[in-house]
């Protein structure tokens, strides 16, 4: 499985690798606009290489990784050629040739070839450009074509010709690349391009030489999005093949070569770009992303066949088994061998709807010319027509013609002169699936049935014949007709004993499906009366009494020992994978844990290491035993949860199990030291990889308790404990995660933001490799949300708190610590009401569980800063009320500054819940504190000046003094807290020349002349709101607008003060208002439409 | 009125009783408001931060993991499978449902653990287009039969043969396994 290099939302592609394999370099689009990063390939540090000031592509580092080639469009729309110096990117040189550049590819360090036009609808060409102290260029070739590639000796190209089909459409010309791959000898002047027609099926494309004298390339295969053509927009699958350096036959070898399938369609991995020992590629998960794999791909390089057969007999995957026949088909030398591999292709590819890719194979099927299939191929060519158009049906394509060329295929597959038994017999098989497809029943069933079975038939056509039956008989449900294909497939001498036993094993289930348990188990013991023990229908029979005698989760002493003693009794690999993996099942639905625990441990000591049943075996025995571990933990049984924990270190080398064990381990008292001792090589626990990360977690785990340098040196520790096998610790989740949680712990120490970001990645990747551990997911998901709530990027850390919340947790502290982080966060984004609700939530954790007591006043302390915010005033002020004389007791500076904070918080709590008075009171307290050097000395907030503090906590007590007077009707103590407020304001806008205070002052000014209306001082209020006029004039000519909502809403407010004015002051005014109205009319602006509606009645008041 | 409204417009502007962030730096209601107005426990806060942070597996009982809804990946050999036994894979895992209409419906809220639902919705569109294609032909055979009597007589027998543990719709509506 290809392993995933960079994580994240944004599309991550085109990765380039250093030849010391350290450094990556892609193309990212976290930014939106796209750039490229380089990212330290063991810690995921990734940084942005350059700043272009524009988009930038296809970034290509130079042979001897000193230069990086890229595409830019900071001087040219159409694209220009730039390099820059690594590991710096300095020296930024470009052509300048007025051409556009499109792709480019280092010839060696010092060429480059780049495929470019004169113009966007010009022809393309080739040339090569000399890198020097600037670029020079000259022609090369004249095509068009894509992808070019130049081998490492810089002889041959390899490209995609691109054919020019109209002239012109609109800015740029028509073209079609072509399907097939050409070379050209680049050393030879005026040589002949070659075709390289690969054997494979579809398009192949971007090529790209690997320094192991193989060819790497993208193939399109299959019409992946159904779009009906096979093109560059479908999924891409890697392949290989050989172009040896220095030969002068190289595309010769390469066409007669069979190319070596790496990937699966389903990754859909392009731009392949071989290291000298792996291959990068971009693969589409959710978004582009650059994985590595080893250069011969998923499937292990140079397996033996004997190899190849074994892990195809335990391949649990269609996909696997695709891959692993591919790679048998190429070792397999005899014709029938052949014949019968890539039936099986055909099959596969069928199954996953690849109908041009099961063409291809029964082209080379047909190719074959062998006497006992002759025929077959014809069959084949319309069972993937019919499976094709039944597809396009399903898609509500070609219903009108369906049934119609349905029956053109019948008649296609009457029987024809020379065909095999196997052909005739498989034109049955299909003309049973074509009738069955046009709702022909009974000639569905009779076609079937006059498919002739003997001997000789291959087991291909076997297998085709009973997926009819199965489909055929279950959808007709009758399990008696199904049951007799399935036990004459059991005894076909044309099958090896395992496969029998897969027949034997359907038998059965065909018999007793749907059956009351009971009557199940009594038909079983019947059918073992008449059947033979030692048949695959008689063990079926009898493993599926023992699975069924299995009723609940607390199946009888004698029904595990039945079930075990006949695991024992085989000798068959077959047989006990057959027995773990039926009973597994059952023990599953049922909730039997005993049963899969005993056949997990018995399986897992029976496969052999390094295969990939022992994979299988050794991940349910991991997951049963770490399951029946934690249940143990839960109950408090401690130390049979370490046994089951250590026990699954010691089998599979678990680093969870691990980890589990460790913290019982400290929980009992053992120190870090004596655990270190019992994971050190050579211990049966400390085997492989285990005592490093074990080391590792032990230094992490230190980590909380320390303090400046001794910190700073323990995580050094713990990363170069990590890093001495990092390269085969990196594809596991939980080094991943410890890596992420060490510079988490970096970062929370320092404040350094590069290690957040680097823990963010280690994060990512490890909660992308823990897709199938719930565990880990879990607490990645914690760890996440964390990071990004402590960096302030509380949107991001939105959905992982959210998905945390979901699941259950280990202890109250981490529950209440994701939920107190979770509350903040809702703050933050604007769900105020939703973080009160968290916040009390909080609260009632800790009414709870006195182990929290410890977090009482923090709790509380936010629960009613919250509530205050979400304008729940009085759930605020009982909750102040709780906090203010627990704080009291705290006799500290950082009391003193708390009481400070809570006090005004606290008048703000009654002012809102309609309690005047009360604000007063805590507002004078307040007043009398600030004034207190000693303490204001003690106030900071990041990045403000301290007299910026104190001046904002005086605006703050003054706008809520001139509220709480205005409530008891005190207009002139009212008046003087906001002529405090507006002085505090001039004071700052003479400091800071902002418009935000400016504005604030024209407010005041307007309440000041609101206030001294109320109380019918007329002049003063004119006054005031005069002083408000001229700053919004003045707020209008800062702005270099025509006019200001706040200068508009002063006029307004002024009019309605000056009606009640002077004649002459009022003519005046009426005169200002009129040419504001004109300026309203002028703009045309709708949003002015309310202020012209009000303008107008007031000239007309205010007129004389 | 105009005068009232009039007020109420100018009071709104001014806010004098909230909170405003500092000077120079220009930080969101919410940053303002912690800064101003929430109280500072250095310690307790590091502690109930690290509460929560540490590079330990959750430890999920199998039995939290259940009622999650989260099911281990089963142990099978999916190369062994046919489409038949796909669907009925989804109909024990509840995905897909045997509905009272005789077709296959989507009942993936219902579903234990992971499942591919483009996959299971392809498979039972095609499984329905099957049964359709069934019912018209036993109505064939059975001229005078209605759809709705050749569906139910299908369905009391297709039910009989179906696996144990299917996801079956009831005649009260109501869903659940078949049990055995």
């Amino acid at each position: 499985m290809p392993r995933q290099l960079t994580v994240g939302v944004a599309d991550e592609f085109l990765g380039q690798l250093t030849p010391d394999g350290k450094r990556l370099y892609f193309v990212s689009t976290r930014n939106i606009a796209n750039e490229i990063y380089w990212q330290n390939v063991e810690d995921g540090h990734a940084a942005l290489l350059f700043d272009e000031g524009a988009d930038v592509t296809w970034p290509r580092l130079s042979p001897d990784g000193k230069s990086l080639l890229y595409i830019s469009f900071r001087n040219r729309a159409d694209g220009q050629l730039c390099i820059r110096d690594l590991p710096e990117a300095t020296g930024r040189r470009c052509l300048e040739n007025g051409n556009s550049a499109l792709q480019a590819e280092w010839r060696d360090a010092k060429h480059i070839l780049l495929l470019s036009s004169v113009s966007v609808e010009g022809d393309l060409r080739l040339l090569e450009v000399t890198v020097g102290g600037h670029l020079t260029e000259k022609p090369l070739l004249q095509r068009n074509l894509s992808s070019p590639a130049v081998s490492p000796d810089g002889r041959w190209l390899v490209y995609v010709p691109v054919e020019r089909y109209v002239p012109q459409v609109g800015p740029a010309f028509a073209a079609r690349a072509a399907p097939r791959l050409e070379a050209v000898r680049l050393d030879v002047p005026g040589a002949t391009p070659v075709p390289l027609a690969l054997d494979l099926p579809g398009l192949s494309s971007q090529p790209a030489f690997g320094k192991d004298g193989q060819l790497y390339l993208v193939q399109f295969f299959s019409d992946s999005n159904h779009d009906g053509v096979i093109d560059a927009s479908d999924h891409g699958v890697l392949f290989r093949v050989p172009f040896p350096l220095g030969d002068a036959e190289a595309p010769s070898r390469a066409i007669a070569a069979m190319p070596e399938q790496l990937t699966d369609a389903s990754w859909n991995c392009q731009y392949p770009a071989p290291a000298k020992d792996r291959l990068l590629t971009t693969c589409s998960t959710d978004s582009l992303d650059i994985f590595e794999l080893p250069l011969g791909g998923e499937v292990g390089e140079g397996w033996s066949k004997e190899r190849l057969l074994a892990e195809l007999s335990a391949a649990d995957s269609q996909i696997e088994e695709l891959l692993l026949d591919r790679a048998l088909l190429a070792k397999e030398t005899d014709v029938s061998a052949r014949r019968l591999r890539m039936m099986r292709l055909v099959a596969l590819h069928l199954q996953l709807d690849e109908f041009s890719v099961a063409e291809f194979y029964v082209r080379h099927i047909h190719a074959l010319r062998d006497s006992l299939t002759h025929g077959l191929s014809h069959a084949l060519f319309l069972q993937i027509a019919q499976r094709e158009a039944v597809r396009n049906r399903e898609r509500g394509r070609m219903a009108d013609d369906f049934a119609k060329e349905s029956r053109a295929r019948l008649q296609l597959l009457l029987p024809r002169p020379g065909d095999s038994a196997a052909a005739l017999l498989f034109a049955h098989v299909v003309r049973s699936e074509i009738e069955d497809s046009l709702g022909n029943m009974a000639e569905a069933r009779r076609e079937l049935e006059r498919a002739d079975l003997d001997a000789t038939t291959p087991p291909a056509v076997l297998e085709a014949y009973y997926d009819r039956a199965d489909a055929l008989y279950r959808e007709l449900d009758d399990p008696a007709a199904l049951l007799a294909v399935c036990r004459r497939l059991a005894a076909s001498k044309a099958f090896s004993p395992a496969e029998q036993l897969r027949f034997a094993r359907a038998a059965v289930r065909a018999r007793v499906r749907g059956l009351p348990l009971d009557a199940a188990a009594a038909l079983l013991m019947e059918e073992q009366k008449r059947t033979p023990t030692e048949s695959e229908f008689g063990f079926a029979l009898e493993l599926a009494a023992a699975v069924n005698a299995v009723r609940d989760a607390n199946p009888s002493h004698p029904v595990r020992e039945a079930l075990m003693a006949l695991y024992h009794r085989q000798s068959r690999a077959d047989r006990r994978r057959a027995l773990v993996v039926d009973a597994v099942e059952r023990a599953t639905d049922t909730g039997a844990d005993k049963i899969t625990e005993g056949l997990a441990d018995a399986y897992v000591g029976a496969v052999p290491e390094g295969t990939e049943e022992r994979r299988r075996a050794e991940d349910l025995y991991r997951r049963t035993l770490l399951g029946r571990g934690y249940r143990r933990l839960a109950e408090g049984h401690l130390a049979g949860a370490r046994a089951d924990f250590d026990a699954v270190t010691r089998q599979t080398g678990s680093f969870e199990s691990a980890i589990a064990a460790i913290n019982l381990r400290m929980h009992q008292g053992e120190s870090p030291t004596f655990i270190s001792a019992q994971y050190a090589p050579g211990t049966r626990e400390g085997k492989g990889l285990v005592g490093t990360f074990v080391r590792a977690y032990l230094l992490a785990r230190e980590l909380p308790r320390l303090r400046g340098e001794a910190h700073a040196q323990r995580v050094t520790q713990a990363l170069a404990e990590l890093r001495q096998r990092w390269t085969e610790l990196k594809s596991r989740a939980s080094p991943q995660v410890l890596f992420g949680a060490i510079l988490h712990e970096r970062y929370l120490q320092t404040g350094d933001l590069s290690a957040a970001e680097r823990a963010n990645v280690h994060y990512l990747i490890g909660m992308q490799l823990a897709r199938e551990e719930p565990r880990y997911r879990a607490m990645v998901l914690g760890q996440l949300g964390l990071l990004q709530t402590q960096l302030g990027n509380f949107r991001v850390a939105v959905g992982y708190l959210k998905a945390r919340e979901a699941l259950p947790f280990a202890d109250a502290a981490s529950a209440l610590s994701v939920r107190m982080a979770w509350a903040r966060v809702l703050l933050h984004v604007g769900r105020e009401a939703d973080a009160a609700k968290a916040a009390d939530e909080a609260m009632a954790m800790v009414a709870g569980a006195p182990e929290l007591q410890p977090f009482s006043l923090l709790v509380l302390d936010r629960a009613a800063l919250y509530n205050l915010a979400a304008s729940h005033f009085e759930r605020a002020l009982s909750l102040y009320d709780v906090e203010l004389p627990q704080l009291e007791r705290q006799a500290d500076a950082e009391g003193a500054r708390n009481r400070l904070r809570v006090r005004l918080a606290r008048a703000a709590a009654a002012l809102g819940a309609e309690n005047p008075s009360r604000a007063l009171a805590d507002l004078d307290l307040f007043d009398r504190d600030l004034n207190d050097k000693l303490l204001t000395a003690t106030l900071h907030w990041p990045h403000s000046q301290q007299q910026a503090v104190i001046r904002s906590y005086r605006l703050i007590a003054a706008g809520l003094r001139a509220n709480a007077n205005r409530k008891l009707g005190r207009l002139l103590p009212a008046e003087e807290a906001l002529k405090t407020r507006r002085a505090l304001f001039l004071e700052s806008l003479a400091h800071s020349e902002r418009d935000e205070d400016l504005r604030a002052v024209i407010l005041v000014e307007a309440r000041l002349a609101q206030t001294a209306a109320q109380r019918k001082a007329s002049a003063a209020a004119s006054q005031w709101i005069d002083r408000a006029l001229d700053h919004a004039d003045t707020l209008v000519l800062r702005t270099h607008g025509t006019v200001h909502p706040d200068q508009l809403t002063s006029l307004w407010f002024a009019a309605e003060l000056k009606a009640d004015a002077a004649p002459k002051i009022r003519a005046a005014f009426a005169q200002r208002l009129d040419q504001a109205y004109a300026k309203l009319l002028a703009s045309h602006d709708d949003a002015w439409e309310g202020y012209e509606r009000w303008f107008e009645i007031y000239i007309a008041l205010l007129a004389p | 009125m105009g005068r009232c409204f009039l007020r109420s417009a100018v009071i709104g502007l001014t806010c004098l009783g909230c909170f405003h962030a500092p000077e120079i730096v220009v930080v969101d209601r919410a940053t303002a408001l912690e800064q101003q107005a929430a109280g500072s426990f250095d310690e307790i806060e590091r502690e109930l931060e690290r509460a929560a942070f540490a590079p330990v597996p959750v430890p999920l009982t199998p039995l939290q993991l259940e009622t999650l809804g989260i099911k281990p990946v089963p142990f099978e050999n999916a190369t062994e499978m046919t489409e038949a036994d796909r669907v009925e894979g989804l109909l024990r895992q509840h995905c897909i449902g045997e509905g009272s209409e005789g077709l296959l419906v989507d009942t993936h809220d219902a579903c234990k653990g992971a499942s591919d639902r483009t996959l299971a919705l392809a498979l039972m569109e095609r499984v329905n287009q099957t049964r359709g294609g069934l019912w018209r032909w036993m109505q064939e055979q059975r001229p005078g039969t209605s759809e709705q009597e050749v569906r139910s007589a299908w369905r009391r027998l297709h039910l009989r043969g179906l696996v144990c543990g299917g996801w079956t719709q009831g005649d009260t509506g109501l869903w659940e396994g078949k049990k055995c």
